[in-house]
């Protein structure tokens, strides 16, 4: 694990000094805005009756980069004989993800990036105690207002399925998770956009569908080396560009 | 459109993604703790150190109307806490009719282990507040099944 995100940081610092080389020649502009939702919650919640999940997630296109915005609603509710718990709130992640393939003419993705991820929730539990030595009774604990934090290494795809619908999926770590302090005697034991809360990490994966809004034509692409060979050999003819080493820059 | 390389990228890493993900899912969680919320009050030769078995006509607690013991003689005793509170008071009758007692504090976490496992209790941070033993040492602060000792008490 410790490995994964040493690797993946490393990567990171390759990609902010890449963009910080893309902002000092100007050529970070938005092109388009792709609004999208997880497939997966909508089935969890049309077939799981204790559990609703919403997810919007959103990027914003920076030609390789893309400022990525995920936001959720989650409910949980479940009981049995002796315990009812319940959880509901909602959570934002924010972040940034790097296109592996920025040339490619459908404008698919793949990518990897990483997100800041916070959220905010109620939880409550109640139980009720047969005790065969003292005396029976019940108890409930309510947690209102706990937040919690954390960071998302993400890997993933977006292909074009359809003029501008998009699927996707994508596979993440979540790590370095911070809950705010506990005053009762409850275990936090779910986090929405988390997960089970027994784990200072864990692993998740996204089913998503994207529609692309285009708001100006993505800059061309400029060929870098046909000057170099131009030069070299006068009378050679460039064949086919995209055949070339482009480069974006 | 969803062709060349890329279909078959994506396919790949869709479909062993969603064999992890199934994966993860099946490692379910074990529904067995090693919580417990008996004390384990051993008494001891107080010149030797060596466990040394201690009669009592009755042992129970406050609050309990249950007697643990009845006129018995042990060196080890396993004494439940109570639950809804984080203090305890065991009382010990003893053979001439006097009274002993142990009192007890400790922290308790309500864990909710899963849907299908249920909750569980655990006590930590165990310690003496007062007892009119001669001499009584805590030694494991944490309640479980793992554990020998909780409590020396030494006459």
């Amino acid at each position: 694990m410790k490995k994964i995100l040493k690797y993946f940081f490393s990567a990171l610092i390759v990609m902010f000094c890449d963009l910080s080389g893309f902002a000092q020649k100007g050529t970070v502009m938005p092109s388009a805005v792709r609004i999208g939702t997880d497939l997966g919650f909508i089935g969890v919640s049309l077939f799981d009756p204790e559990k609703t999940v919403f997810e919007i997630n959103a990027d914003i296109d920076l030609y390789k980069f893309f400022i990525t915005a995920d936001y959720g609603m989650s409910r949980w509710e479940f009981s049995r004989e002796r315990f009812a718990y319940e959880n509901s709130g909602s959570y934002i992640k924010a972040g940034i993800d790097y296109n592996l393939i920025a040339r490619d003419p459908d404008l698919n993705i793949i990518y990897f990036g990483l997100k800041y991820a916070y959220s905010s929730f109620d939880e409550s539990f109640n139980y009720s105690m047969n005790d065969p030595f003292y005396y029976d009774y019940a108890e409930e604990i309510s947690k209102p207002g706990m937040r919690a934090h954390w960071y998302e290494a993400n890997f993933g795809m977006k292909i074009r399925v359809w003029k501008d619908l998009y699927l996707g999926w994508a596979g993440r770590i979540k790590f370095a998770k911070k809950t705010s302090a506990n005053s009762t005697s409850f275990n936090t034991y779910f986090i929405p956009g988390y997960g089970l809360a027994d784990s200072d990490s864990r692993w998740g994966f996204n089913y998503q569908i994207f529609y692309r809004i285009p708001f100006r034509e993505k800059p061309p692409y400029k060929p870098k080396k046909v000057k170099e060979k131009v030069e070299r050999d006068p009378e050679a003819q460039p064949i086919n560009n995209q055949q070339n080493e482009f480069d974006f820059n | 459109m969803l062709d060349g390389y890329l279909k078959y990228i994506y396919k790949l890493t869709f479909y062993f993604l969603i064999c992890l993900y199934v994966l993860a899912a099946c490692d379910t969680t074990d529904c067995i703790t090693f919580n417990t919320r008996f004390v384990i009050v051993d008494f001891l030769d107080s010149a030797t150190g060596d466990s040394k078995s201690r009669q009592f006509d009755l042992i129970s607690a406050q609050e309990s109307q249950v007697i643990f013991y009845s006129d018995t003689s042990l060196s080890t005793y396993y004494l439940p806490v109570n639950t809804e509170l984080e203090q305890s008071i065991f009382l010990f009758l003893n053979t001439d009719q006097t009274i002993d007692t142990l009192e007890v504090s400790y922290d308790k976490t309500v864990i909710l282990i899963s849907k299908d496992c249920g909750y569980d209790l655990e006590f930590k941070n165990l310690g003496i507040i007062q007892t009119t033993f001669d001499s009584a040492v805590s030694l494991e602060n944490e309640l479980s099944r793992l554990n020998e000792e909780n409590i020396k008490i030494f006459f």
